[in-house]
């Protein structure tokens, strides 16, 4: 008998490997947000490092409770051995996905950029389907996406489109760095204001700013458990974006999860590397990681006005802190005259991407956010400020406060 | 090439155990800019949740087994060796540590009880006895010289804790004691229960009730109730004392191997005090040192997501800990190495004894530091702008001296202190 | 006056030539009692590599036993499937390996009846990716691999359920020698000292590398030379089939994937005594650097155990001493009556775990031949059924564990739920938490017990306490746990660095100062608690 490795086992050879490192502490099963909530998930040590060493490649996957995982990688962060504990089971899940067939649901869950390009165009009629509620009633039945989960609506003019229409830029400054502005999916069809935001404060700091031609990231892709396409998607978008980085340009982003992917996931879990991946990854940054390198160069413009929102509840979503940096936005919004930061303690809001979205997921998710959501109700702050839009949808719909990118905020302050 | 910073700060601490997160509580408490950062979090989360500070009396020989130290100050006395790193800290520096831990316990609803003059005699889950100095009051119930019958709750379906075992190894030193079979509601049915799921029941008021009504008819004669410790963990304080006041006994909680819900507690407390201070915690990178040349660093660099930062800083401390987590790392046989900085490291020709529970000669391996923490260099001058605290320091056996949160706290204290901030 | 029993065929060792001796005689018909001093497998067969050889090992230098190998590995993958993984094995040879070698090695393969399949280089490395970028051949063989203790567990049933006896821990105090006959056996039963007689038509002794220890008791000199194997057991299964090097066979070049461990091994070093023998640092740096020209990130990964058994080599030649490794691996049964003029004495020497169902049929051909009730071998084709069939395969102790609700565990490392070590407490009644390691895998996985030993000691202590003993002796357990984790660090002490003593730090932290284990009352004195590998 032998054994074939499978397209998933060979080029993510590392991070599984980590499973070798561990010495059964329990501090990633204790940081998990799932497993405290349900019995359904037994623990990041369980499934990861632990059942890690029982899967041959190759092998059928036995093992199903790693779906529960959704991914968040607080385990990763908290693990005082470096094991890759939600990527290698981003792997697992993926191998699952692949043995037990892909569900349209989680087919069109993982194209957000279908989505995003096909309900833009017939906006805002493509907003009935997912705003009302007996169709939403539909869906669960028929697809699984939970009826309960709020969906944005779709712009009517994509960030593009006024990308596009926009006047001739300032001239840059010189010494400031050039900037390729990557708007994703979520700025794109869904809040263009976002990245309209981004552009005005990039460009008052005195960056280049442009766009370049690109596509999803890839990322819910991934987490639905398609690999290949995920990888087609990586590959497109490190062909487009490489020839500016050779130019000198960095590659900046408001939606974190989309920088994280560039920065750690394609290599970590879709096993992407060469020099094309290693220049695109190794010049991406958060947009607000970004701000904070500028500011430590004396470079941060500081002329800031007050602000009509200057009372924020600022959630680090998890996916942002996996880039490790701290709370940068946090750090930065403070010095807003008049502006109070509350910071959240929780890890993690719960819907985890598209994991909250799904019907058999839904609850669970609720039930993780559930402390979060008190936290900022208790706060007193009548708006929340967050990096990551499905966390900011998320949160919105389950505390009744607006949320906004801490970017919107920081535009205001400078008066744009 | 270094990378370019990130941001900039007064004190930068390398470790997220309890000497790192104090050094860091204890820097921003007293207005430094000060950043946190660990790859992981650390021994709070593997230990009982209580601060040890001296343990044991001099044994009279080498066979004799110690006995334990009913006061560690005095106890401390007749340690002379200079260069163990309590002595380097110094008494007053331990002093001041508890008591502004204690502060900090208070400030969180977290009471530390304990002074420096006292050890309680606390049982453990196998029914040995520890000695520790600093317990919570969901703890201290348990003193083993108190009176009353310690009954143990013997939980069915919670894996780490065997009330007949534990009790069997109390009556056998000479305590009374006995196993009570007490079964907690609601448990998970699915999967195991952690400590964690039964801390989080018992954070409810609707939970503790229903325990309280379902144990209360089996407790007559009982004065003092041991659990593994589970009493709760976003509010230990109401669960143990409604608890206590419903079941009508003393409760008392064991500390289990980890997740320890007591040492997730005790992370809580300091965590929040350095955050209310303005002090920032980063989880997740891990930390080389930033130094063009030895004798004085820059910052660190952090390694995150595939990728390396810079953070410049004034002042470093080195809270990262023994072989546990890295701190020192032993690549090969033989071979060790201090994984920040690459400073050099105190050690011996003999690593092991050849009894597993015998005192390893490797535990006593680490930095040797000046009067200010300092780590010496190569050259036996010390770094000027770097320290080092808690476990990395050479000169202890922590598990068996009883004093591995001692170390913590004191050199934490007195690096702190040295910076003259 | 000891007890006094009768049989046939009394079998002197536990390990896989007894119990296929035991087992064959018993199927046979023959009245049949094994006896053994420790737990199963106690001797060679509990600390070899796991390798089930396709036979091309030996091809060049052994020819006869490779063809042996050959046989008995088809016919015990017929056996005891459940007991093996049918990895496959690839033999590879790199740049720096004589290439002189791979012609003779496929003759003789041929001759062997081995089937030796070439593959290329860059397919061997796409099948297993973390071999060396250096390989030039490359061979697919029928290797497999084999847990010893399950295959013991099965043959011991076997026995069982033809009728034969198994007696553990039952130790050869004497032989009983009657006017140049071997009548029987003089046992001390160790869990009370009690001494038994047993009288036996004949005595087959299946002792391995103690097979001249037990002859000398009849007054027979056969030279076993005991030589050492170190093999170290890494913590991730690095290769998914068996990995040879392709070239004379030394130190270090075989690395086999067991369950979720990959053993690298072995060195081979002639000993004096079979139970005193200690691991040097020099084997571990040579198997290491071993292990980096199969795997060159070999040192990256965490050696987490190692461990040393002797192999029972039989100089037929009788010779001065000779190099160890070039001593036949093929065994021999000796007739003592014909080569000592003892009657009643049969030994067998030499031989492999593989071919241990071959050297039982002939012992016990020889055996029926004396006692002149010679009756047919059946044990090629039967088939050995535990409540699972098939092969082994990796993924079933982790599907076990996927059921809802999941069981309890123990052990989690290797899986080992609390059912599992009630059922096994009951049964064995053992208080040696060993005998639950070698039965179960308890504490064999990365935490070396750290997290399972003291649930297994809790485990204990609960079955202890009846209602006719509500206070079982803690001094007992206490002990139980304690050797348990002494044992743990005999094979810890010599690869302990990097993530191992982390792990170290880890459990230390747990036994020393969070539970005082190290304070309890115990039923022996440190002293006697093994510190290196002892009878």
């Amino acid at each position: 008998m032998t054994t074939m490795a499978t397209s998933f086992d060979l080029p993510v050879l590392d991070t599984q490997l980590t499973a070798d490192l561990c010495i059964k502490c329990n501090i990633c099963t204790a940081a998990c947000p799932v497993a405290a909530v349900t019995e359904l998930f037994p623990g990041p040590k369980v499934v990861g490092p632990q059942a890690q060493r029982f899967r041959a490649p190759g092998a059928p996957v036995v093992d199903h409770a790693v779906d529960y995982c959704s991914a968040c990688g607080v385990c990763s962060r908290v693990c005082p051995h470096g094991i890759e504990i939600a990527e290698m089971n981003l792997v697992a899940k993926a191998r699952l996905a692949d043995q037990r067939g892909l569900s349209l649901r989680n087919r069109l869950l993982g194209r957000s950029e279908l989505v995003g390009r096909l309900g833009s165009l017939f906006a805002p009629l493509s907003d009935l389907p997912i705003q009302n509620k007996l169709l939403r009633r539909l869906a669960e039945w028929t697809l699984g996406v939970s009826r309960d989960a709020a969906f944005p609506r779709f712009a009517r003019q994509s960030f593009r489109a006024w990308f596009k229409r926009l006047g001739s830029a300032p001239a840059p400054a010189a010494a400031m760095p050039k900037v390729v502005y990557f708007h994703g999916c979520s700025t794109n069809y869904y809040e263009p204001r976002v990245g309209q935001a981004a552009v005005a404060v990039l460009r008052h700091l005195g960056c280049e700013v442009v766009i370049a031609e690109q596509n999803c990231c890839g990322l819910p892709l991934q987490s639905n458990g398609e690999f290949g396409a995920a990888r087609a998607y990586a590959h497109a978008n490190l062909r487009k974006l490489a020839p500016y980085v050779r130019q000198g340009y960095v590659i900046v982003g408001t939606s974190t999860s989309c920088t994280l992917t560039f920065k750690h996931e394609y290599h970590a879990v879709l096993g992407i590397s060469g020099e094309e991946h290693d220049l695109v990854s190794g010049a991406t940054y958060d947009f607000f990681e970004f701000l904070q390198m500028l500011d430590a160069a004396g470079q941060l413009k500081t002329d800031f006005r007050p602000v009509t929102r200057p009372a924020l509840v600022y959630h680090a979503p998890c996916q942002f802190r996996t880039h490790g940096v701290g709370k940068p936005a946090a750090d930065l919004l403070r010095r807003v005259p008049g502006v109070q930061v509350t910071e959240t303690q929780a890890e993690c809001c719960g819907v985890a991407g598209t994991y909250g979205l799904k019907a058999e997921k839904y609850q669970i998710a609720v039930d993780v956010g559930r402390g979060l959501f008190s936290e900022i109700r208790d706060s007193g702050a009548p708006t929340i400020a967050c990096d990551s839009e499905t966390c900011r949808w998320w949160l919105a719909q389950h505390t009744g406060l607006p949320a906004v990118h801490p970017v919107e905020v920081l535009a205001e302050a400078y008066g744009l | 090439m270094t990378p370019p910073v990130q941001a900039r700060y007064d004190v930068i601490v390398v470790g997220a155990g309890l000497a790192g997160l104090l050094a860091g509580a204890f820097a921003a408490r007293r207005g430094a800019r000060t950043l946190v950062i660990a790859r992981g979090l650390g021994g709070t989360h593997l230990g009982p949740g209580t601060i040890d500070v001296w343990g044991y009396a001099p044994a009279a020989s080498a066979d004799t087994p110690r006995a334990l130290a009913p006061n560690p100050s005095a106890a401390l006395d007749a340690l002379t060796d200079p260069l163990h790193p309590l002595n380097v800290a110094g008494r007053p520096a331990l002093a001041a540590a508890l008591g502004e831990l204690q502060t900090m316990g208070s400030e969180a609803g977290y009471a530390l009880r304990g002074t420096l003059d006292h050890n309680y005699f606390l049982p453990t889950a196998l029914g040995a006895v520890r000695p520790t100095c600093l317990a919570p009051d969901s703890m201290v119930a348990g003193d083993v010289r108190m009176p009353g019958e310690l009954v143990l709750a013997d939980v069915p379906g919670f894996r780490d804790f065997y009330a007949d075992l534990a009790a069997a190894n109390l009556r056998a030193a000479g305590h009374a004691a006995r196993a009570l079979p007490l079964e907690l509601p609601r448990l998970p049915t699915q999967r195991e229960a952690f400590a964690t799921d039964l801390a989080r029941l018992l954070d409810q008021p609707a939970y503790r009730a229903e325990v309280a009504e379902r144990w209360r008819p089996h407790l007559t004669g009982v004065t003092r109730l041991g659990l593994p410790a589970i009493l709760g963990l976003a509010h230990p304080e109401a669960a143990w004392r409604e608890l206590s006041e419903r079941l009508g006994v003393a409760l008392f909680e064991l500390p289990l191997p980890p997740p320890s819900v007591p040492g997730m507690r005790l992370f809580d407390v300091v965590r929040g005090a350095l955050e209310r201070a303005g002090g920032r915690l980063i989880v997740g990178p891990l930390v080389r040192g930033w130094a063009d040349e030895p004798g004085t660093a820059h910052g660190i660099l952090s390694e995150t997501s595939g990728h390396t930062r810079a953070y410049a800083a004034q002042h470093v401390i080195l809270a990262t800990g023994g072989f546990r987590h890295g701190g020192l790392e032993s690549p090969a046989p033989g071979q060790v190495r201090e994984a920040v900085f690459n400073l050099p490291v105190t050690t011996g020709l003999e690593w092991f004894a050849p009894l597993y529970w015998q005192p390893h000669p490797y535990a006593r391996f680490g930095l040797s530091v000046d009067q200010a923490l300092h780590p010496l260099g190569v050259d036996g001058v010390a770094w000027t702008n770097v320290q080092a605290v808690g476990g990395l320091l050479a000169g202890a056996d922590r598990n068996g001296e009883g004093c591995r949160e001692g170390i913590d706290l004191a050199t934490a204290y007195r690096a702190v202190q040295a910076l003259e901030l | 006056m000891p007890p006094t029993l009768s049989t046939e065929i009394l079998v002197i060792g536990g390990g896989a030539t007894g119990l296929g001796a035991a087992w064959d005689a018993a199927r046979r018909g023959y009245k049949t009692l094994l006896v053994e001093k420790g737990d199963l497998t106690h001797g060679t067969s509990g600390r070899y590599h796991g390798l089930l050889h396709s036979g091309a090992r030996y091809v060049v230098r052994d020819p006869r036993s490779a063809a042996d190998c050959a046989r008995e590995n088809a016919t015990l993958k017929r056996l005891m499937p459940s007991a093996i993984e049918d990895t496959g094995g690839f033999f590879v040879a790199l740049d720096e390996d004589p290439p002189e070698y791979v012609a003779p090695f496929l003759a003789g393969c041929r001759a062997a009846g081995i089937p030796a399949t070439e593959i290329t280089p860059a397919e061997a490395r796409r099948l297993e990716p973390l071999l060396s970028p250096r390989l030039a051949r490359a061979f697919h063989v029928p290797d497999a691999a084999c847990d010893s203790f399950d295959a013991a567990h099965l043959v011991s049933a076997a026995v069982t359920a033809a009728g034969g006896e198994v007696w553990l821990r039952h130790k050869l105090v004497r032989l009983l020698v009657e006017g140049g006959r071997v009548t029987g056996a003089e046992l001390e039963r160790l869990s009370d000292n009690t001494r038994l007689t047993v009288l036996a038509d004949l005595v087959l002794n299946c002792t391995g590398a103690w097979a001249g220890q037990v002859a000398a008791l009849a007054g027979c000199e056969v030279r076993v030379t005991p030589g050492k194997g170190t093999m170290i057991a890494m913590n991730y299964r690095l290769v998914n089939r068996v990995v040879n090097r392709l070239k004379p066979p030394s130190d270090g070049d075989i690395l086999v994937p067991i369950g979720t461990v990959a053993v690298i091994g072995t060195t081979d070093i002639a000993v004096d005594n079979p139970d005193q023998y200690a691991i040097q640092p020099w084997e571990i740096e040579h198997l290491l650097d071993e292990g980096v020209k199969l795997i060159p990130r070999f040192r990256e990964f965490r050696a987490l155990r190692a461990w040393a058994g002797v192999r029972p080599l039989y100089d037929a030649a009788q010779g001065s001493s000779t190099e160890s490794r070039l001593l036949t691996r093929s065994h021999a049964i000796l007739d003592h009556a014909a080569r000592d003029g003892v009657e009643g004495l049969v030994s067998v020497v030499g031989g492999k775990f593989t071919t241990f169902r071959l050297m039982a049929e002939e012992a016990v051909d020889l055996a029926g031949t004396k006692l002149r009730t010679a009756r047919p071998c059946t044990t090629a084709q039967a088939h050995l059924e535990p409540p699972r069939t098939g092969f082994h395969v990796l993924r079933r102790r982790l599907a076990a564990s996927e059921v809802t609700p999941r069981p309890p565990l123990v052990c989690e490392c290797e899986l080992v739920t609390r059912p599992e070590v009630e059922a096994a407490l009951k049964v064995s009644q053992s208080l040696v938490l060993n005998d639950l390691r070698r039965d179960l895998r308890l504490g064999m996985g990365p935490c070396q017990a750290g997290f399972c030993a003291v649930r297994a000691a809790g485990l204990i202590h609960t079955a202890r306490t009846t209602s006719a003993a509500p206070e079982p002796p803690v001094a007992d357990t206490n002990s139980a746990l304690l050797e348990f984790l002494q044992e743990r660090w005999k094979g810890l002490q010599p690869v302990m660095w990097g993530a191992n003593l982390r792990q170290m730090e880890l459990d230390l932290n747990i036994y020393r100062n969070l539970l005082g284990a190290d304070r309890l009352p115990t039923a022996r004195p440190p002293e006697t608690y093994p510190t290196e590998k002892t009878a």
